[in-house]
C-alpha cells in the first residue's frame, strides 16, 4: 500500500506525475487485499471510480485546470447519500430504499475538487454507538490489532484511513463517532463546529447534535479537504479557508489548558501519559476545570435517545425484529422517555456552552483525551474505568460527550507512539476557531508528538 | 406518568414498560429496555440536579447556536 497522502496524490496527478487512473486501480486492490480482514467496506464503486478517474486523466491531458484534490481516492461512511446508491446507514431497514437521487453536500464539494470515491464504509447501525460492532454487516476490526475495535459509529471510516486504503474518508459525530475512532485507530480526525458544514444528505441520528466530518492521515489533508468542504454551511457562516495560514498559525504561541476532572476520570495509564506528553509539548496549563462536563454528558445522552427514538419510532413500532438488538433496545427506553427530560436536557445546553465560553477566555486551546483506554476487543462488554466496572458501549464516549453537546471544533490527533496502540487526544477550540485546533495539531505533528502510524501487516498478526 | 420520571421507583418504571406494550416493549426485550430506562432516569437525575444548582431560568431553549 502507498499511504500517500491526499496533497502528495494532488500534486502528482495535476502536473502529471501520476495517472488519475493508476491512483484508483492500487487503491482498489489494497481494498480488494485488505477488506477481509477489516470489514471497513460495506460496498466498493469500482466501475464508477475508474470511469471518473478517467475523465479526470483526459482533462488533465487537455491541459484543463483541476481542483485541488484530483485524483485522491475517499470514501464515505454509508450514511452520506451517494448518486444512484441506497443509503443504509448501517441498517437493513433501509437497503430497500430508493437509490439517493444526489450526492451528499460534501460528498459533491470532494468530487467537486477532483477527489475520487471509491466506496461506502461500515458504521454501527443509525449512528448509534461507538464500537462498530454491527449486528448486519459485521465488525469493524482496528486495524492495529484485528482482534479490537475501530471504535465507532465512524468505525470504517476509521479503518480505512489507518489501513492506507484512502487517505480521506467522510464520518460524522454526534456525540463522538469521528473522535472515538479517530483515536482507537490512530488517525486524525476534525469535527468541526455544529453547523460549519452542510449535512445536506446525510442521514441523521439526532438533528440537535449531528455534526459532518473528516478523518486523515496528516493535519495538511486534514485541513485541505474542511476547506474543499465548506461553504453552504448549514449555519450560514461565511467559510474560513485555513490551510493557507496554518503554518503561520501553528508557530503562534497559543494559550492552552488541560481539563481534568471529568475528562481524566478513569483514565488508563498509557492515555494519561500520552496526554501530559502533548500538554508538554504545548506548554499546556494544567488544573483547568470545565464545570458542569458530567451533567453536559448526561443531558447529550438523553438528548440523544429522545430524539433518536422519536426519529424511528414507526419502524421500531412496526418491525422492531429489524434492528441491530443494541440499538433497538434503547430506542424503545427513548420512546419511553417523556418530553420533560428533553427540555430539561435542551435547557442545559446554553448554561454549559456559557461555562465553555469562560473557559476559551482564558485558553485558545483545550486538551483531553478522545477516549478513556485504547482499543477494546471486539465482544468486550465491560470495563474497569476509576475501579468500577463499566460498560464499553457507552462509556467510550464520556470524554467526547460532554463536548459535541456544545458544538465546538475539535481536532482528535494519534500520539506518536509506534508499536502500541493507538492513543487520541482531543484538541478543542472555542466555536467557529477550527484554525486553531488544527495549527495546534500541525505544531505537535512537526514536533512529532503525534503522528498517525502504519498498522502492522494482517498476516503478521496473530 | 403523572410522577415526574426522574422520581420514579422501580414500581414506578415497570408499570411505565407494562403500559407501552404498543411499542413491542415485550419479552425478550423488556429487561434490557427496563436497564435502559434506568441508566436514562440516572442520567436525568443528574441534568435535573445541574439544572437546580445552576438557578435554571426555566426557559424552553431555542435554537442551538454554539
Amino acid at each position: 500500500m502507498s499511504r500517500s497522502d491526499a496533497v502528495t496524490i494532488a500534486t502528482d496527478v495535476a502536473c502529471g506525475r501520476r495517472r488519475a487512473e493508476a491512483v484508483i486501480e492500487e487503491t482498489l486492490a489494497d481494498v480488494a487485499r485488505a477488506n477481509p480482514a477489516l470489514n471497513a467496506f460495506t460496498a466498493v464503486l469500482a466501475d464508477e471510480a475508474r470511469s471518473q478517474a478517467r475523465r479526470l486523466d483526459v482533462r488533465i491531458a487537455a491541459g484543463d485546470t483541476v481542483g485541488p484534490l484530483a485524483g485522491v481516492p475517499f470514501a464515505a461512511k454509508n450514511l452520506f447519500d451517494v448518486q444512484g446508491v441506497t443509503t443504509i446507514a448501517g441498517s437493513i431497514i433501509l437497503k430497500d430504499a430508493a437509490p439517493a437521487a444526489r450526492d451528499a453536500a460534501m460528498v459533491a464539494r470532494l468530487r467537486a475538487a477532483g477527489a475520487i470515491l471509491v466506496g461506502l464504509l461500515n458504521m454501527d447501525e443509525f449512528a448509534y454507538g461507538f464500537v462498530t460492532e454491527n449486528a448486519h454487516y459485521g465488525p469493524t476490526h482496528n486495524p492495529h490489532d484485528l482482534a479490537c475495535i475501530a471504535g465507532g459509529s465512524s468505525g470504517g471510516s476509521a479503518a480505512a484511513v489507518a489501513a492506507g486504503l484512502t487517505p480521506l474518508a467522510l464520518g460524522s459525530d454526534t456525540n463522538g463517532s469521528i473522535r472515538v475512532p479517530a483515536g482507537l485507530c490512530g488517525i486524525f480526525g476534525l469535527k468541526p463546529t455544529f453547523g460549519r458544514l452542510s449535512r445536506e444528505g446525510v442521514f441523521p441520528f439526532v438533528d440537535s447534535l449531528d455534526h459532518a466530518g473528516v478523518f486523515a492521515r496528516t493535519v495538511r489533508d486534514l485541513a485541505l479537504a474542511y476547506d474543499v468542504m465548506q461553504g453552504d454551511g448549514d449555519s450560514g457562516r461565511a467559510a474560513d479557508t485555513v490551510s493557507a495560514k496554518l503554518i503561520s498559525l501553528s508557530e503562534r504561541r497559543l494559550r492552552v489548558g488541560v481539563l481534568e476532572g471529568w475528562f481524566q476520570q478513569g483514565a488508563f495509564p498509557e492515555v494519561r501519559e500520552s496526554l501530559d506528553r502533548v500538554a508538554g509539548a504545548l506548554a499546556a496549563a494544567r488544573g483547568v476545570e470545565l464545570p458542569g462536563a458530567e451533567a453536559a454528558r448526561s443531558a447529550a445522552f438523553c438528548l440523544t435517545t429522545y430524539e433518536g427514538a422519536r426519529l424511528h419510532r414507526a419502524d421500531v413500532e412496526a418491525r422492531p425484529q429489524d434492528f441491530d438488538p443494541a440499538v433497538r433496545d434503547r430506542l424503545l427506553a427513548g420512546l419511553l422517555l417523556p418530553d420533560e427530560v428533553a427540555v430539561a436536557a435542551r435547557r442545559y445546553r446554553p448554561l454549559f456552552r456559557d461555562e465553555a465560553r469562560a473557559v476559551f477566555e482564558r485558553f485558545d486551546i483545550l486538551l483531553a483525551p478522545a477516549t478513556p483506554c485504547t482499543a477494546p476487543r471486539i465482544g468486550q462488554a465491560t470495563m474497569t474505568l476509576a475501579g468500577e466496572v463499566v460498560t464499553v458501549r457507552p462509556n467510550l464516549g464520556a470524554y467526547t460527550q460532554p463536548l459535541s453537546f456544545i458544538g465546538v471544533p475539535i481536532v482528535t490527533a494519534p500520539v506518536n507512539r509506534p508499536g502500541l496502540m493507538p492513543v487520541g487526544i482531543q484538541i478543542i477550540a472555542a466555536p467557529w476557531r477550527e484554525d486553531l485546533a488544527l495549527a495546534a495539531a500541525l505544531r505537535l505533528e512537526n514536533l512529532g508528538v503525534v503522528a498517525a502510524h502504519a498498522p502492522p501487516a494482517a498476516a503478521d498478526q496473530p | 406518568m403523572t410522577t415526574p420520571f426522574v422520581d420514579l421507583d422501580e414500581t414506578g418504571l415497570r408499570e411505565g414498560l407494562e403500559q407501552t406494550t404498543r411499542l413491542a416493549v415485550a419479552p425478550p426485550y423488556r429487561a434490557q429496555v427496563a436497564e435502559n430506562l434506568r441508566v436514562l432516569q440516572r442520567h436525568a437525575r443528574i441534568v435535573a440536579a445541574a439544572l437546580r444548582t445552576a438557578g435554571d431560568p426555566g426557559a424552553v431553549a431555542g435554537p442551538f447556536e454554539p
